[in-house]
C-alpha cells in the first residue's frame, strides 16, 4: 500500500515536470508566431525600436492592405495553389505505384533499378545541364516546368516503398491471386486503401514543397502571369532596398524613405499571407502523420 | 548487392557516353559580326533607324518597384521612334545574377542586355569568348552622343576598355555634383540649437567635443539620458566620413602618387581605430552599431534619439515633417585630425559600369547601338531618367519639375515609366538638367555637396579591369584579408583587441598575401593609367 501511494507521488512528479518542461517548449515554438502576428498588425516604429514584444502596438492593418492592393497577389495565389494540387497529385501518381511495385520481391531487376533510382540521390547534373534539359524539352516557360521535374523524390519513394513492404503483408498477395485477382486490381482494390496514412504523408510533404518552391520558377518562367505566390512576395519584400546609384542621385529622397517604411510594414504581413493556409492544413494532415511515420515501427 | 552495382554503373557509363556523342551539335556561332557594308532595312542617321520594324529580346533585372517593362513609356517612345520593338525577359532583381549567369551558361541569350547588372569579371570572360560584342568600333559609327562624351572625358573610355582592348558594355555617367560624395555625416540641427552651438566641427577633436555636448546635456530635452551622439549601421558609413580625416581615401586601395597602398595597415589607420575606440568606450558611438539594421536605426532617429550619423539625406533617418526642414540639419563638411592637416572627401566614381551590351545573338548591332546612343542626348536622357513626365515652369525652361498625379509616391510612380528608377541605365545624368529641378531637393544637396566637399573630393582608386587569372587570384587573397580586416577592425573598436596588438595585426595581413594583391592592383592601375 505504502510503496503503491509512494510511486503515485513519484508519477505526479513526474508529471509535473513533464508538464513544466512541456510548456516550455510549448512557448518558444509559440512565440515566434504570436510575434509576427503582432508585429504583422503594429506600427514598424515600435517593433524596429524593440517596444512591441508580445501584444500588438499602435494597431494598423496597412500591411495587409497593401500586400492585398497587389493585384499580383491573387494571380499568384491562384497559381501556387494549381502548382501545389497538381504537382502533388502528379507526384503521387508516380511516386505510390513506383513505391509498390519497387516493393514487391516479385518484380524482375528490382535491385538495379533501386540502385539506379538511389544513385541519382547523390549525384544530379546540376543546375546548368538540368535547365538545359528542360528547355530542350519545350518546358521552359510553361507550368510543366514546375509539375515534371522532381515528379518524384527519391527519398519519399524509400519511405513509401518501405512502408508497403512492412506493412502490407505477403499472405495478402497470395490469397488474392489465388482468388483470381490481378496486380492492378490488388494495388487498386486491396493495397490502397490499406495505404491511406503513407499517402496522407506523401502528400503533405509533396504539397509543403511546392508550396515554398520559388528556384524552379526563378529560373524557368519568364511570364510574371505564372509565377507563384512566393516570387511575387519575394518581391514586395525586397522594395526596401535602395542600391548606392538610387541614393547618389535620389532626387527624392523622402519617397524613398516612405518605401522603406512601408516595406517595413509589409514584411510580417507577408510572412503571414505566405505561411497561412499550410498552417491551417497542417492540424488535419497531423494525425496521419502521426500514424504514417510512426506505424512501421510499432505493431499496435 | 554487387551485381547491382555493376549493373548500375554500366548502364550510366553507357549512357554518359551516348549523351555526350549526341550533344555537340549545338554550338552558337561565336560572332562579333562586323560585317563589311552597311545592312539592309537601316538608316545610319535620323529616324526611324529601321524602315520596317525590328523585334529584338532584351534582358534586365526588374527592381521590385518597377511596372512591367512593356508598359514603359521610355520603350514606348523609343519604339514609335525607332521601330525598333522588344520582347522582354526581366527576371526579378534579387535573383537576377542567377538568371544572368544562367543565360550565359546554357547560351540563351537575348539580344541586349539593358540594366545589365553585368560585373567587370563578366565583361572580362564573356567578352572574350564572343558572347559579347566588341562595341568600340559600332561607337565610332554609329554612337555620337556617347563618342562625344567619351571625347570630353578620357576618363570614361579608360575605365570601360577592358584588359583586351575592347569594349564590351556601356556605362551609365552620373554628373551630379551630389552624387561625387553620396555618403555624408549630419549632424542633427534641432539638438544644436538647443544647445546653442551655431559653428560646425572642423577638426576630429572637435567632433569629439560635440558629441561629448549631446551626451551630457539632454538636448532632445525629454530629462532623460537617452541621446546616442554618433549611430552608424555597421562601421560602413563611418570609413567614407572619417577615415578621409585621417588623411585615408576608404579602407580599401589607394593610389597615392601612382603607388598603389592598403590603407588598413597604414599608420593613420590606426589613429582611426584609436578614435573610433575612445567614441566607443566613452559611449558616444551607438552600443547597437553593429547589429542593428537601418530600419532600427530610423526608428532611433525618429524617436529624437540620434544626433550625427552618416547617410545621404538627413530624412532618411531623423524625423522631417517637410522637405524644406531637411536644411535645418547642417553637413559636416571635411574635417582635419591632428595626423593629418590635408582636407579630404572620399570621391565616387562618375560612371556604373556594365548596365548595356549586345551580345552575339544579335542580327543588328548597329541599329541597337543607334538605338541606345539616344539615351545619351540631353532629349534622351530626359526620357531615360524622367520618362519625359517633366513640367516646365516657365517658357523661358529654366525651372520644371517632375510631374506626377497627385496622392502617389513619385519614386512609384517614376518606376512605372522608366526602369531607371533602381536599376542602372546606359544614359547620362545631366549636371545642367539637374540642377534646374523645383521639386525634390537635388539642387540643395548639390549646393551643400559643391561648397564643402568636391573641392577636396579624391577617388581611391579607378575603375578598372582585371584578367581572369588576376580575378581568381584577388578572390582567394581579398577575401581573406577583407575577411580578417572587418573582423579586426571591429575587435579594435569596441576594446576586444588592445591597440598594442596592431603590430600582429599589420604583420597576418601581410601574411595573408598582401604583397601580390597589391602587385595585381598595381599593374591594373598602370595599364589603367597607359590605355588611351
Amino acid at each position: 500500500m505504502t510503496t503503491m501511494k509512494r510511486k503515485l507521488r513519484s508519477d505526479r512528479v513526474f508529471e509535473i515536470i513533464n508538464f513544466i518542461f512541456l510548456f516550455f517548449i510549448l512557448i518558444i515554438v509559440l512565440y515566434p508566431l504570436v510575434y509576427v502576428i503582432s508585429a504583422s498588425i503594429s506600427d514598424p516604429v515600435y517593433v524596429n525600436q524593440g517596444t512591441m514584444w508580445l501584444y500588438p502596438r499602435g494597431i494598423t492593418f496597412e500591411g495587409y492592405q497593401r500586400v492585398f492592393q497587389n493585384p499580383e497577389i491573387w494571380s499568384g495565389y491562384r497559381n501556387t495553389i494549381l502548382y501545389t494540387v497538381a504537382g502533388t497529385a502528379i507526384n503521387l501518381l508516380f511516386t505510390v505505384p513506383g513505391a509498390y511495385a519497387l516493393s514487391r520481391k516479385d518484380l524482375k531487376g528490382r535491385g538495379i533499378m533501386m540502385g539506379l533510382i538511389v544513385f541519382t540521390m547523390f549525384f544530379g547534373g546540376g543546375l546548368i545541364p538540368s535547365f538545359l534539359l528542360v528547355s530542350w524539352l519545350g518546358m521552359l516557360n510553361t507550368v510543366w516546368a514546375l509539375l515534371i521535374p522532381n515528379a518524384v523524390a527519391v527519398y519519399n519513394l524509400i519511405i513509401c516503398r518501405t512502408f508497403f513492404q512492412t506493412n502490407i503483408p505477403k499472405e495478402l498477395q497470395e490469397s488474392a491471386e489465388i482468388d483470381g485477382c490481378s496486380n492492378t486490381v490488388l494495388f487498386l482494390k486491396i493495397v490502397l486503401p490499406l495505404s491511406a496514412p503513407i499517402i496522407a504523408v506523401m502528400a503533405l510533404y509533396y504539397g509543403v514543397t511546392h508550396w515554398n518552391s520559388y528556384f524552379s520558377a526563378i529560373i524557368y518562367l519568364k511570364d510574371r502571369s505564372l509565377y507563384p505566390l512566393q516570387l511575387i512576395l519575394r518581391e514586395i519584400l525586397v522594395q526596401n532596398q535602395m542600391n548606392d546609384t538610387m541614393l547618389m542621385t535620389g532626387d527624392d529622397m523622402e519617397a524613398m524613405a516612405k518605401q522603406a517604411r512601408i516595406a517595413d510594414i509589409i514584411k510580417y504581413a507577408v510572412m503571414i499571407v505566405s505561411s497561412l493556409p499550410i498552417i491551417v492544413i497542417y492540424p488535419f494532415m497531423q494525425r496521419f502523420f502521426m500514424k504514417g511515420v510512426l506505424i512501421g515501427s510499432v505493431k499496435g | 548487392m554487387k551485381k547491382w552495382l555493376k549493373g548500375s554503373f554500366c548502364i550510366i557509363i553507357s549512357s554518359a557516353i551516348l549523351l555526350a556523342g549526341c550533344s555537340t551539335g549545338n554550338k552558337t556561332n561565336h560572332a562579333g559580326n562586323e560585317s563589311g557594308g552597311e545592312p539592309k532595312n537601316f538608316n545610319t542617321s535620323g529616324y526611324p533607324i529601321v524602315g520596317e520594324k525590328i523585334t529584338l529580346t532584351m534582358m534586365g533585372a526588374k527592381a521590385a518597384i518597377h511596372g512591367p517593362w512593356e508598359d514603359m513609356v521610355l520603350f514606348k517612345e523609343m519604339e514609335e521612334m525607332t521601330n525598333i520593338h522588344f520582347n522582354f525577359n526581366t527576371p526579378p532583381a534579387a535573383n537576377y545574377q542567377e538568371a544572368k549567369n544562367l543565360a550565359f551558361a546554357s547560351q540563351q541569350l537575348p539580344d541586349v542586355f539593358f540594366n545589365a547588372g553585368l560585373t567587370p569579371d563578366d565583361e572580362v570572360t564573356y567578352g572574350s569568348q564572343g558572347y559579347l560584342v566588341p562595341l568600340e568600333g559600332l561607337i565610332e559609327e554609329y554612337a555620337p552622343n556617347f563618342n562625344k562624351l567619351m571625347k570630353d572625358n578620357p576618363d570614361i573610355k579608360k575605365s570601360i576598355t577592358t584588359v583586351d582592348g575592347h569594349i564590351y558594355s556601356l556605362p551609365l555617367i552620373i554628373d551630379e555634383p551630389r552624387a561625387f560624395v553620396p555618403s555624408r555625416l549630419w549632424l542633427n540641427g534641432d539638438w544644436m540649437e538647443s544647445l546653442g552651438i551655431t559653428t560646425e566641427p572642423t577638426t576630429t577633436d572637435e567632433l569629439y567635443e560635440l558629441l561629448k555636448r549631446f551626451k551630457n546635456e539632454d538636448p532632445n530635452k525629454n530629462g532623460k539620458n537617452d541621446e546616442i551622439p554618433i549611430s552608424s549601421e555597421k562601421l560602413g558609413g563611418f570609413q567614407s566620413v572619417l577615415l578621409p580625416a585621417f588623411g585615408l581615401l576608404g579602407r580599401e586601395v589607394e593610389v597615392k602618387d601612382g603607388k598603389v597602398r592598403f590603407n588598413p595597415v597604414q599608420d593613420q589607420y590606426k589613429e582611426y581605430l584609436t578614435y573610433l575606440n575612445k567614441l566607443f568606450t566613452e559611449k558616444l558611438m551607438d552600443e547597437e552599431t553593429f547589429v542593428q539594421t537601418s530600419q532600427q536605426m530610423t526608428a532611433k532617429g525618429n524617436s529624437n534619439q540620434i544626433g550625427a550619423f552618416p547617410h545621404s539625406s538627413p530624412d532618411l533617418v531623423l524625423k522631417v515633417d517637410k522637405p524644406e526642414d531637411n536644411l535645418k540639419h547642417p553637413m559636416l563638411g571635411t574635417l582635419t585630425s591632428p595626423v593629418n592637416s590635408e582636407k579630404l572627401a572620399m570621391k565616387s566614381s562618375k560612371i556604373r559600369r556594365g548596365t548595356f551590351a549586345i551580345t552575339s545573338q544579335n542580327k543588328y548591332p548597329e541599329a541597337t547601338m543607334r538605338w541606345v546612343d539616344y539615351l545619351y542626348s540631353s532629349e534622351g536622357s530626359k526620357l531615360g531618367i524622367y520618362g519625359n513626365s517633366i513640367k516646365w515652369l516657365d517658357d523661358a525652361k529654366t525651372k520644371w519639375e517632375f510631374d506626377f498625379p497627385e496622392g502617389m509616391n513619385s519614386e512609384e510612380y517614376r518606376a512605372k515609366l522608366t526602369p531607371d528608377c533602381g536599376g542602372q541605365l546606359p544614359l547620362i545624368k545631366e549636371r545642367k538638367f539637374d540642377a534646374m529641378r523645383d521639386n525634390g531637393k537635388g539642387p540643395d544637396y548639390n549646393k551643400m555637396v559643391d561648397e564643402k566637399l568636391n573641392p577636396y573630393a579624391v577617388q581611391a582608386y579607378p575603375d578598372v579591369y582585371f584578367s581572369n587569372d588576376e580575378q581568381k587570384r584577388l578572390n582567394i587573397i581579398k577575401t581573406d584579408i577583407k575577411t580578417y580586416v572587418d573582423q579586426m577592425e571591429a575587435k579594435f573598436v569596441v576594446g576586444q583587441e588592445p591597440l598594442t596588438k596592431w603590430d600582429d595585426y599589420v604583420k597576418m595581413i601581410n601574411k595573408m598575401g598582401l604583397d601580390e594583391m597589391l602587385k595585381i592592383y598595381q599593374d591594373a592601375y598602370d595599364r589603367w593609367n597607359k590605355s588611351e
